[in-house]
């Protein structure tokens, strides 16, 4: 029996109502809510209901919340969506702030963390090594020939060479 | 030149192998046999550390293949820490990648000789024995543009000797490579695959000049700086027309260089190559490289022309690089600044040269390419021929006042590295010029009879002359092809002079002489054979043959005066630089046909002037009881220079006597 419907105040494209499951699906443009804010609010809804989050297509996710108990009144359903919506808003705006701040943060950390070692002395700086990342090779050309083949090493080539001239006829 | 470098060919570079693994595994390989040696990061360190000791400005890796190193923007940051610049020898793979390339130029990378053996993968991939083309390829498209002093070098061998000019439409879009041309050496790979790689070096030349021919005229079309073209390691009198574009270690500024584990840094030097004796008297014997010992050996000499009807200098400079000392006080060997941290090994034989002057010590250092590395030793240590120039003139002309002449020093005496060392120097304040020539001096003053005198320049001897000729006791008879003998006219009324060259000179056919003199004119005779058989057939039996002349010779001088008198206009006179056993050889020919007697010998050595003489008597072709010469022609009458003297002739440079005639 289709039961599927929506709230007459949002939209059937944001949010479908389906009262013979309890559940609500709240679908969201990807561009407005990053992926991190979505599984932030829909995890405070984790005890009282059934979460499922997919993608019904590209640039969509689709978040569905089952309640876990019986819902007397159809204003129950209506009241998580309106929860999962600020909390979510919440997520989102945390996460802008996270991101304008990141390079801060991460001075500010680095800072402390030197701090507590104290200044670098002229003989620190003249032993660090600033170059102390490995050279990336991602085609592999820093390999040796021998390695590179197949080939033995040469010195192991050279002692095989060596043993086969003395091996008895 | 090579284009498009921040760099003068004045920066000296020290070569450091790290080791011999290559991700490549070429066929000529010189390194075939010892490719699982490796330095260990310490040692290479410390080399680089003791090359900036040195003095050096720029170190630059090589192996093996230096780029698969992991340790190598740590040495490029430990060179630039230093205060060097960086360069590398290698096959530019890893240099593909732009991340790499960048990073080394922050360490100031400026240098790249980077080996590119063919324009196509399959020409280049089949020398190297590996897909190698591409990043080698891309690596010069990264760093073209960059300001590096950048060379490619292309190994030839018969696999790739008739596709140059391949190479060359590949370079075409990079104006500021230096594209370099090298004959294979056969060592290593080339010594184990001999036949199957060797080219013959006359077709190697050949092959090379047309792939420069056409290089040059597609840059002249394109109106473009470059790319510039070189060769190295064939013979000049094989590219004739081409020499200016010859390269080696020591166009591109290399001093020293150090294998692994070695102890310290040797001088690059051209001991696996020899100039054979063909090449003896050839015009470019000072910047030819000669052919390798292995090819040598194998082929001989057969395909070589050398070249005799060139000028070569008769001197070369040696520049003040650098005071090493204002304080020294030492007085033996123990206290020699080279056996107390300096080290005996760096050093060049012939091309550095320390002075002592009291506490004073300074090094000097020739890049001459007019004499080449044996030849300047031998000036320097066998023949001693090294002079401080303490004039102020382009060119020294008065020998006894303008040069004093720099000696082995005491210090050396009873030092172990005596004859592998380059020794320090300290000046003679001994006048060698004048005390040398009154031996000459001597003998014109014995002289009586008809006198031909070749090559008589300004007339310096006018003082012992004129008085002998205005007083009969003789006949003078000059010839000068310069425009000296016009001065000549006028202030020697007694002589007969004859501006012309001595293979020019014309005399009636029975014109005789008793005295030929050949002074200070021997190595300005395009063909001294020539003239000695038209000559020595005009000596009166009992007459003499005088030749006189310089070795080639060093002088010590600042880098100003070097300066002012290398732009100097001079003229080069000289077509050979014989010394006396040359001059010996040469007239060796002409001893049984015209009865030739040794009288007087003496050979330049470390305590002498740079003057030798060789004095004959020529018997001639009659029996030693025939009768003397005609009335027209008086004896000689002095017992002291009489050709029939019955005194042993002198050898004065043996303090020995030779054997009577």
């Amino acid at each position: 029996m289709q039961s599927t419907t929506s709230f007459s105040d949002i939209p059937e494209a944001v949010v479908s109502v389906d009262a013979s499951e309890r559940s609500v699906a709240i679908t969201l443009d990807a561009e407005l809510y990053p992926l991190q804010a979505v599984y932030g609010a829909a995890y405070i809804f984790i005890d009282r209901c059934y979460v499922f989050v997919d993608r019904p297509q590209p640039g969509r996710y689709r978040v569905t919340l089952a309640a876990k108990q019986d819902v007397a009144e159809p204003e129950a359903l209506r009241a998580v969506v309106g929860e999962f919506a600020n909390e979510l808003l919440a997520c989102a705006w945390r996460h802008q702030i996270t991101q304008d701040n990141r390079v801060a943060i991460e001075t500010v950390t680095v800072q402390a963390i030197a701090g507590a070692m104290g200044e670098p002395s002229l003989d620190d700086l003249a032993d660090f090594d600033f170059t102390d990342e490995a050279l990336d090779d991602p085609l592999g050309i820093a390999q040796s020939w021998e390695e590179k083949h197949g080939r033995p090493a040469p010195a192991k080539a050279e002692a095989e060479a060596k043993s086969e001239e003395e091996a008895p006829a | 030149m090579r284009l498009g470098s921040l760099y003068t060919a004045t920066r000296v570079k020290a070569l450091i192998k790290v080791g011999y693994a290559c991700n490549e595994h070429c066929s000529f390989c010189h390194t075939l046999e010892v490719r699982h040696i490796q330095g260990s990061t310490e040692e290479i360190d410390a080399k680089i550390r003791r090359a900036a000791a040195l003095g050096h400005s720029m170190i630059v890796l090589s192996g093996g293949e230096p780029t698969i190193r992991p340790e190598l923007v740590h040495w490029a940051t430990l060179s630039a820490s230093l205060g060097l610049d960086f360069g590398l020898v290698t096959n530019g793979q890893m240099l593909a990648y732009p991340d790499l390339v960048d990073r080394l130029i922050e360490r100031r990378l400026k240098y790249v000789y980077l080996s590119l053996h063919g324009g196509s993968r399959k020409i280049h991939n089949l020398m190297v024995r590996s897909d190698a083309y591409d990043a080698a390829y891309a690596a010069v498209g990264n760093l073209s543009g960059r300001g590096i002093d950048f060379s490619v070098n292309c190994v030839i061998t018969k696999h790739n000797v008739d596709h140059l000019i391949g190479l060359v439409d590949a370079l075409l879009p990079y104006p500021d490579v230096a594209v370099k041309f090298s004959m294979v050496e056969p060592k290593g790979g080339g010594d184990k695959l001999f036949d199957h790689l060797m080219p013959r070096i006359s077709h190697v030349a050949r092959r090379v000049q047309e792939a420069i021919d056409h290089g040059e005229a597609r840059v002249a079309e394109r109106r473009a700086r470059g790319p510039s073209f070189s060769h190295g390691a064939i013979p000049l009198c094989l590219m004739a027309g081409y020499e200016d574009r010859f390269d080696d270690l020591k166009t591109h500024a290399y001093r020293t260089m150090i294998e692994v584990g070695e102890p310290d840094f040797f001088p690059v030097d051209d001991l696996n190559k020899l100039q054979p004796d063909p090449c003896r008297g050839c015009a470019l014997a000072g910047p030819c490289p000669g052919l390798y010992r292995g090819y040598f050996d194998e082929f001989g000499a057969d395909e070589l022309r050398p070249i005799h009807d060139r000028p070569r200098s008769n001197s070369f400079n040696y520049k003040l690089e650098k005071l090493v000392s204002l304080a020294f006080e030492g007085s033996s060997h123990l206290d020699c600044p080279l056996q107390r941290g300096l080290g005996v090994t760096p050093w060049d034989r012939g091309r550095d040269l320390f002075v002592r002057n009291g506490p004073r010590v300074a090094r000097f250092r020739t890049e001459t390419r007019d004499f080449s590395d044996r030849e300047i030793s031998t000036i320097k240590h066998e023949l001693g021929q090294v002079y401080l120039d303490a004039s102020r003139k382009p060119a020294p002309d008065d020998f006894a006042r303008d040069l004093v002449q720099l000696v082995r020093s005491p210090l050396c005496a009873e030092c172990p590295e005596r004859e592998r060392c380059t020794g320090m120097f300290e000046p003679l304040y001994e006048d060698v010029f004048t005390r040398d020539d009154a031996e000459v001096r001597e003998l014109l003053a014995g002289l009586r009879g008809d006198v031909l005198d070749i090559g008589c320049g300004e007339g310096p001897y006018a003082d012992i002359l004129a008085p002998l000729a205005e007083s009969g006791r003789i006949h003078y008879v000059g010839v000068e092809p310069g425009e000296a003998i016009v001065g000549l006219r006028q202030r020697w009324p007694w002589a007969e002079l004859h501006q012309c060259s001595a293979e020019r000179l014309e005399l009636a056919p029975e014109r005789r002489f008793d005295h030929v003199l050949i002074l200070r004119s021997w190595n300005h005779l395009a063909d001294p054979s020539a003239v000695l058989a038209e000559l020595l057939g005009r000596v009166r039996p009992g007459g003499t043959l005088t030749v006189v002349d310089n070795v080639a010779f060093g002088l010590a001088r600042t880098r100003e005066h070097a300066r002012l008198a290398e732009g100097s206009k001079a003229e080069l006179e000289h077509h050979r630089n014989d010394d006396l056993s040359d001059a010996e050889r040469r007239t060796e020919g002409f001893a049984e046909r015209f009865d030739l007697a040794p009288l007087l010998r003496r050979a330049v050595g470390p305590s002498t002037s740079n003057q030798w003489l060789l004095r004959y008597r020529v018997d001639g072709e009659r029996p030693a009881s025939s009768p003397t010469s005609s009335p027209t022609s008086s004896p000689t009458s002095s017992p002291t220079s009489s050709p029939t003297s019955s005194s042993p002739p002198r050898d004065d440079s043996a303090g020995e006597p030779l054997a009577p005639s």
